[in-house]
């Protein structure tokens, strides 16, 4: 084992998971509220296609859409989207799904009775959701949001189908080469570190948010 | 004067009316309880005036303008959306189970809406809310959340949140639901106090002793409907005569 040779390979493709992870929270989490609003809306128009969007997202494999984006597009269409921005298209996709469905449960979890106060104070519907709904629901989403987020850490690994160096590329690459074990157990453990770190991200925010019921 | 005016209000819930032909009048400066049985409407009532629910039919007038009426064809015109806000803002109401926003402090309860809906600066906002908690004995709590607040500290709060929007009749849904006796007292000497403010004020409640000691006027409601309305004696004498089956 050359660990000079495959500790910095390791960090750079922690880099491009690092970045596939943040890339795809960036864009699903809004793109996951807009869902749900649409979901959650009364006009058919809206909430059907959200329904079926969402139905689609979560009733596939992640791999398939992968693919499919990066292998599918181009037959279909005749457009071929990038490697690293097909990956980011179709985790965004799917997780702005799973996000929309995690707002929803937030969102009915608030009493009526704030939407209430809200009007009778006289703050608009936007107002009443930004100022008085939105933050209450953060806080409620928030255990939810950590167990997203790490599953996202790990569902990265599925970005290697279409031959992106990330961990476990690298992971399988470095082991077939040593003919070793040990790799397995180094991308466990950057694994774990940015999942113990989203885990300490997370219950420092609850923390924060805990001084009210 | 009148503060509120409601002419053969109708409201109905798939199909049945909650609320049945229902007319009368509170004067400025008046005291008014509705009482009644549960599901007699009276919450439901309180909704309509506050424009939590639409009606089905019937006028609502606060302070002469007019909130809704409807013309001999049957069809509801509400104000428009700029009219609504304003009476709405002419109406403060205080909630059964208070809904006081959690994530937010004491203080910033009762000035949120000051800053963000009157557009008062938050040292304007901050003042008058000091005042109003001076008044309700709450000032320590001033950076308290309501999460540890007691009930009738929270309903304390409510109240100053509702009069820093400086409305001109106040409602109260069930407010001594959550009260103990001790507090019921406190709640009936804060009433008073702002009747002596001329505030217009209307309870809806379903205790008798409430009705008896503070109102004006009281209003008998039952099944959507109104039965008895007039002075408290005046009602509760008709009341024990014709209906003995209801409790006292």
């Amino acid at each position: 084992m050359n660990f000079k040779v495959f500790i910095p390979a390791m960090l750079s493709a922690s880099l491009k998971t690092l970045s596939l992870f943040s890339l795809t929270l960036l864009f699903s989490l809004p793109l996951g509220l807009i869902l749900c609003f649409a979901r959650m809306s009364k006009k058919k128009v809206l909430n059907l296609p959200a329904k079926i969007y969402i139905l689609l997202m979560r009733g596939t494999p992640l791999m398939l859409q992968l693919m499919f984006i990066f292998y599918g597009l181009n037959p279909i269409f005749g457009v071929q989207p990038p490697r690293f921005a097909s990956a980011v298209i179709a985790f965004a996709l799917n997780y702005a799904a799973y996000f929309a469905e995690i707002y929803r449960s937030g969102i009915i979890s608030i009493p009526t009775g704030q939407y209430d106060a809200g009007k009778v104070l006289g703050f608009s519907k936007r107002k009443t959701f930004t100022i008085i709904i939105l933050p209450q629901v953060i806080k409620r989403v928030l255990p939810t949001m950590s167990n997203e987020f790490m599953t996202l850490i790990k569902d990265t690994s599925l970005a290697q189908t279409i031959v992106i160096v990330e961990i476990m590329r690298t992971t399988e690459k470095y082991a077939n080469v040593y003919v070793s074990a040990i790799p397995f157990g180094v991308a466990a453990i950057f694994y774990l570190v940015m999942n113990a770190g989203i885990g300490k991200a997370f219950s420092f925010t609850e923390k924060k948010l805990s001084y009210y019921k | 004067m009148k503060a509120l005016e409601i002419k053969n209000l109708v409201k109905k819930i798939d199909n049945i009316k909650i609320l049945n032909n229902i007319s009368f009048s509170v004067n400025k400066g008046e005291i008014l309880t509705i009482i009644g049985p549960s599901g007699s409407g009276k919450s439901t009532l309180l909704r309509c005036i506050n424009q939590l629910e639409k009606i089905d039919g019937g006028t609502i007038k606060i302070n002469s303008d007019v909130l809704v009426d409807t013309n001999n064809n049957g069809d509801v015109m509400y104000a428009e959306k700029n009219l609504r806000t304003q009476i709405g803002l002419k109406v403060g109401l205080v909630f059964q189970h208070f809904n006081l926003f959690p994530h937010f402090s004491v203080l910033r309860n009762i000035t949120e809406s000051q800053v963000k809906v009157l557009r008062r600066s938050r040292d304007e906002a901050n003042n008058i809310a000091i005042q109003l908690l001076e008044k309700m004995d709450l000032k320590s709590k001033i950076d308290a959340y309501p999460c540890e607040l007691s009930g009738g500290q929270k309903q304390r709060v409510a109240i100053a949140r509702a009069l820093a929007m400086d409305p001109e009749i106040l409602f109260f849904d069930e407010p001594t639901s959550a009260l103990d006796p001790k507090l019921k007292g406190d709640f009936i000497n804060i009433i008073k106090e702002l009747s002596d403010g001329k505030m217009t004020i209307v309870i809806v409640t379903h205790e008798m002793n409430i009705a008896k000691s503070i109102s004006d006027r009281v209003i008998f409601m039952e099944e959507g409907m109104i039965i008895e309305e007039g002075t408290p004696e005046e009602v509760f004498e008709k009341l024990k005569n014709e209906r003995t089956k209801f409790i006292f």
